[in-house]
């Protein structure tokens, strides 16, 4: 996967302008920079939620993305377990990620039961438990989690995730040191 | 202990306002005018004894939920596609903000000049029901989080899950609320409409005969069992249609 001279702007502002960046199957590539950098905007160009003013995309052919959004987007009205197999997860993966991730209790509980790193874990299993995906974008998918559970999820990550494309937005350089990362600075 | 204190709050209420009633019948003295709780209880019970009443009922509580499941139906299904359908939504606003603001009386006489007056009735309840349910489902679509919808196009979940898993249960609360309201609202209209056309073996039939032979006892007790019917109906859609499923938000 690549992107050819993207450009984005959002309302007379540019967000992202002329990134250029390859991203190799199997690869884990952290993209670093603040806020305002132009770090989710990219993200979303690369799903395809926003259409770039100039440049592409250019995804390999058998592309199936998972992902951790800013938000954990999360169904208030399922349980936890309902939220991870609402993509067509296997019921027993979805099980077996969260008891990996600390949530082996909570798979009937309703989101609005849980903390927020809780929430931040659930979201992560969802990505981790999607049928037969190939790349995992992973945007600030720490956020709310203490140092112990932040060391257990990064283990989990660098497991789970053999063979896959990773791209991970953090403005965090140990984030990426953890995960041992190529670095992508965006300011 | 707290729940023996609301039964008694209730029925210190019920005794308060029988007594109002009691001293406002005495006050009158006239049962033509405002007849007594017992006077009302004593033509309660020689209704209850006919097989008309039971009929009347009967034909009514079916007319009436007719109208109320057609409207609901005709509710969703308008609201649904003129969410999805611009060109259906300013083809068919017109329609409904006419169909709100037309008074409940000039809709009655209308369709009695197109309907049987066994028909008028249904027809009445499903209008008064339609704009209600349109409203609230329309509004509710628009208010599905466009995050979450997000979320499952880029996991690839099917359309039909989609429906299902975020749009249902998003549009649920909404839904509850508006059918309840519509229910009664239903109701009212619809006896109204029977009162107007009086079609054979209904309780609008028997309110208008009580008024036209001046039996205010009967009419009383007729509109004694218009609120229970009602408040019995709402309290059955509420148990078995509109409660929250096991397991769902809590």
């Amino acid at each position: 996967m690549r992107t050819e001279s993207l450009t984005k702007t959002f309302g007379g502002k540019v967000v992202l302008r002329d990134f250029t960046a390859d991203f190799p199957t199997g690869s884990v590539t952290c993209l670093l920079g603040p806020s305002g950098s132009g770090k989710t905007t990219l993200l979303r160009l690369l799903l395809g939620l926003e259409t770039p003013d100039s440049g592409r995309v250019v995804l390999d052919g058998d592309t199936i993305f998972s992902v951790v959004f800013q938000e954990d987007r999360l169904l208030p009205f399922a349980t936890v377990l309902q939220n991870i197999t609402l993509t067509g997860a296997d019921p027993g993966t979805a099980r077996d990620t969260l008891r990996q991730l600390g949530l082996g209790d909570e798979t009937d509980s309703m989101p609005g039961t849980l903390s927020g790193g809780m929430k931040r874990r659930v979201a992560l299993a969802r990505a981790l438990c999607r049928p037969g995906y190939t790349h995992l974008l992973l945007d600030e998918p720490f956020t709310g989690l203490d140092d112990d559970t932040k060391k257990s999820v990064l283990a989990l990550l660098r497991t789970q995730t053999q063979g896959k494309t990773v791209i991970l937005i953090t403005h965090n350089a140990a984030d990426a040191e953890a995960l041992g990362a190529a670095v992508v600075k965006l300011s | 202990m707290r729940m023996s204190k609301k039964v008694l709050q209730t029925l210190g209420t019920a005794v308060f306002w029988l007594a109002v009633w009691f001293g406002a019948a005495a006050a009158v003295g006239s049962e033509v005018l405002l007849p007594s709780p017992t006077q009302t209880l004593r033509a309660l019970a020689d209704l209850l004894q006919t097989a008309t009443f039971y009929k009347s009922v009967v034909f009514s509580v079916l007319r009436l939920s007719l109208g109320y499941v057609a409207g609901v139906t005709a509710g969703v299904l308008f609201g649904a596609l003129t969410y999805r359908f611009a060109a259906l939504r300013t083809l068919f606003a017109p329609l409904i903000s006419g169909v709100k603001a037309t008074p409940v009386a000039s809709f009655i006489i209308l369709l009695f000049v197109w309907f049987s007056n066994g028909t008028v009735a249904a027809v009445t309840s499903s209008l008064i029901v339609l704009p209600i349910i349109w409203s609230a489902v329309f509004t509710a679509l628009g208010e599905v989080d466009g995050q979450l919808l997000e979320m499952a196009r880029v996991f690839g979940v099917p359309k039909r899950r989609v429906l299902a898993k975020i749009v249902v249960p998003s549009v649920r609360p909404s839904f509850k609320g508006a059918a309840a309201t519509a229910m009664g609202l239903c109701w009212k209209a619809g006896i109204a409409a029977e009162v107007i056309c009086s079609p054979k073996n209904s309780i609008g039939a028997g309110l208008y005969d009580a008024k036209i032979y001046l039996d205010i006892p009967s009419l009383f007790a007729w509109t004694l069992v218009v609120v229970l019917v009602s408040v019995m109906l709402e309290k059955l859609l509420v148990k078995l249609v509109l409660r929250n499923k096991k397991g769902a938000a809590k």
